[in-house]
């Protein structure tokens, strides 16, 4: 089970089977280069562990499903996560209002 | 009336970035310097802070803080330069290749930046320590070689760390 925020690349894969027919992937030292179209996208490979079931960072999922315009619900479905990056209401952070993710210092 | 914020993240936030690297590979005898401008939109994404390529698109990283997710952006961004730099058979495939990435558009991100560019100037939204541009500022990559004699590169030249003369800047894009 990938750890959270992260989902495996065999998901990913599947998900490309289905919502990108006709893909193709090339691997180098860093990255797990997808190409679909005229696109393509370098999913980060860590320095360390399993280069055959990585977990990826679901942005970069995200952000892949967008570029190359894939189906988001059909993807979604396979992912078990939503690609809309649209936060609740509850989540915005009114401008000039201090989030909780400001800067340390 | 001014919106300020200091050291506040607003969601999402348009940005322009200038990076400048360089980059050499075995397959060239050059070291080729890459400026790129290009446009990012920061949002927070499930609980952290993401920066998600606009242009170019095929790129994204993320960090506790908008500061982390900056300098890992950076980062990922002179992996790529790097990965295509190996991958390349020689300089003119590199360039071709560097320029194909920066051409690719992220068309759903460029539509939410510009629409946080339109909350951007509603309310005159500022942060301190971020220097403001004009959202319709040119967006370019630029590859010149520098040198083509055989000589080591520079020492920093192929590692993972920006350009060290310190000529990258995120701006705000207005």
């Amino acid at each position: 089970m990938a750890t959270s925020g992260r989902i495996r690349m065999r998901k990913i894969k599947k998900m490309l089977k289905e919502c990108a027919p006709g893909h193709t992937t090339k691997q180098t030292d860093h990255h797990l280069w997808v190409m679909y179209g005229k696109e393509k996208y370098p999913l980060p490979l860590g320095e360390h562990g399993k280069r055959d079931n990585s977990e990826i960072e679901r942005g970069h999922v995200k952000q892949m499903v967008r570029l190359f315009k894939l189906n988001a619900e059909r993807a979604e479905k396979i992912l078990g996560f939503p690609i809309s990056n649209d936060p609740p209401p509850d989540q915005e952070t009114p401008l000039g209002e201090p989030s909780p993710h400001n800067s340390p210092n | 009336m001014t919106t300020r914020a200091k050291q506040s993240h607003m969601i999402p936030l348009p940005l322009l970035f200038l990076f400048k690297d360089e980059v050499s590979s075995k397959h060239f005898p050059a070291t080729v310097e890459v400026k790129t401008r290009g446009r990012v939109l920061s949002l927070l994404d499930g609980g952290k802070v993401w920066m998600y390529g606009v242009q170019p698109g095929a790129i994204a990283a993320s960090g506790n803080d908008r500061k982390e997710a900056e300098g890992a952006f950076r980062a990922a961004y002179k992996a790529v330069l790097l990965d295509l730099a190996e991958d390349a058979t020689d300089l003119a495939a590199f360039k071709e290749q560097a320029r194909g990435f920066f051409n690719q558009v992220c068309e759903p991100r460029l539509e939410e930046w510009w629409q946080a560019v339109g909350k951007v100037r509603q309310a005159n939204y500022t942060e301190e320590g971020l220097r403001t541009r004009p959202a319709n500022a040119p967006v370019s990559i630029t590859i010149e070689t520098l040198n083509v004699l055989a000589l080591p590169p520079p020492q920093h030249s192929n590692t993972n760390e920006p350009d060290p003369s310190g000529a990258d800047e995120v701006l705000l894009a207005a």
